[in-house]
């Protein structure tokens, strides 16, 4: 490091006032520098910018005066602990640098709305990251369920199909229109309402047990999840390719909204209504179950 | 005699329960029916897990649906709502079901 050498880090936020700027020299500069030093390249399944432009917090914009970090050029952007620069990105070694640049803001920017900005900048990079663009340029969410069926509800929403179908047709997404029953294929169909007898039901149509499963798609087939209300009736909820979950209550229609309408992330977090107990995830691997 | 049949919605994986409405509830149930005063249709709902409303169906194709202090009545292809503020059709018509057929607790109207 040299007599002279600094870095210019201007905070890219606002959007008409000029963004606040810090600079780092002397002894600071030494340890800035090593938390920006290079340790791994960027791996492009790791989050990177959103790829649009937005308001609000968008990174950091490092200019090197002198070169302190020889290892990353002269100008870069730095965000959520990844430098990027002209053809390179790299992961930095201190992945929490914002959070260490929090410490220095100017006064124009209060440290916990510079926090509150990072934690939105987190959010909103995830956000982009569970989409992709096709070679033809339209914009697709990604695909977290490879296996899963699709969310579809206007093709079980119509009179031939809604009123007779159930949520273990749509969970195990077979239309069998008899209001399929647990264990009745094989028979073996529940003769209480509880966790053990519907899951063996459901075990005898082939679907597999998965209690370690933990809202994570299967390698093959699609997960299903099995509520009870005690006593009178059961539920499943099934994991959709997108990765959120949708249900078809008894003979109603097909929805991704739980009881307070609110989209199912988890459906062991999910309102319920009376349907208290979670039981298990189960697996149905396709062409492999046999319902009626 | 006109034959009456019932059915709770309120199952999500077993078939909901049904049963016979005898005649003279019926009338009663019509009784209710021709006092309440015309509504337009209520915003649609999510649809829900637990009690969703209860149907009468007669054999004519005559049916009506009751949740929420609205009643429907189908004939055919017409549709008519009416609003029943106190739930008084929807009341009767749950009572009609035999002793221990609707899960206690669940309904709660």
């Amino acid at each position: 490091m040299m007599k002279g050498d600094k870095l210019r880090i201007t905070i890219d936020i606002f959007s008409g006032r000029e963004n606040p700027v810090i600079v780092y020299k002397g002894k600071k500069l030494r340890e800035v520098s090593e938390r920006l030093s290079p340790i791994r390249k960027f791996q492009t399944k790791e989050l990177g910018f959103p790829p649009v432009p937005t308001l609000g917090y968008r990174g950091l914009v490092v200019e090197q005066v002198g070169r302190p970090v020889k290892e990353l050029p002269s100008t870069f952007r730095l965000g959520l602990g990844t430098a990027y620069g002209r053809e390179m990105s790299y992961i930095i070694a201190d992945e929490d640098f914002e959070d260490f640049v929090c410490g220095s803001v100017p006064k124009k920017l209060p440290t916990d709305v510079f926090r509150k900005e990072i934690a939105r900048y987190v959010e909103l990079t995830a956000y982009w990251n569970s989409w992709r663009w096709t070679e033809g340029g339209i914009l697709l969410k990604k695909d977290k369920c490879k296996c899963a069926p699709i969310y579809e509800p206007g093709w079980w929403n119509v009179s031939t199909r809604q009123p007779y179908n159930n949520c273990y047709n749509y969970g195990t997404n077979y239309r069998t229109n008899t209001f399929a029953q647990p264990g009745r294929a094989s028979g073996a169909m529940y003769s209480a309402i509880n966790c053990n007898e519907v899951k063996a039901g459901a075990v005898s149509d082939e679907l597999i047990d998965s209690p370690g499963a933990n809202n994570k798609c299967p390698s093959e087939g699609h997960l299903v999840a099995l509520v009870v209300a005690p006593g009178w009736d059961y539920h499943w909820y099934r994991k959709g390719k997108d990765g959120s979950w949708s249900h078809k209550p008894g003979s109603t229609a097909v929805t991704n909204l739980d009881n307070s309408g609110n989209t199912i992330v988890d459906p062991r977090n999910a309102d319920r209504g009376g349907y208290s107990i979670f039981c298990t995830f189960m697996v149905v691997k396709h062409g492999h179950v046999k319902i009626s | 005699m006109t034959q009456y049949t019932a059915r709770a919605f309120i199952f999500s994986g077993r078939p909901d329960p049904t049963w016979f409405v005898e005649e003279q509830q019926s009338r009663r149930l019509e009784a209710i029916w021709n006092k309440l005063k015309p509504s337009i249709s209520p915003a649609p709902t999510v649809p829900k897990l637990g009690y969703r409303g209860v149907s009468m169906v007669c054999a004519s194709n005559e049916e009506f649906i009751a949740f929420d202090g609205n009643v429907k009545r189908k004939v055919g292809n017409t549709i008519e709502w009416r609003r029943d503020k106190e739930r008084l059709f929807e009341r009767l018509l749950l009572s009609t079901a035999p002793k221990s057929l609707l899960p206690a607790g669940v309904i709660d109207i």
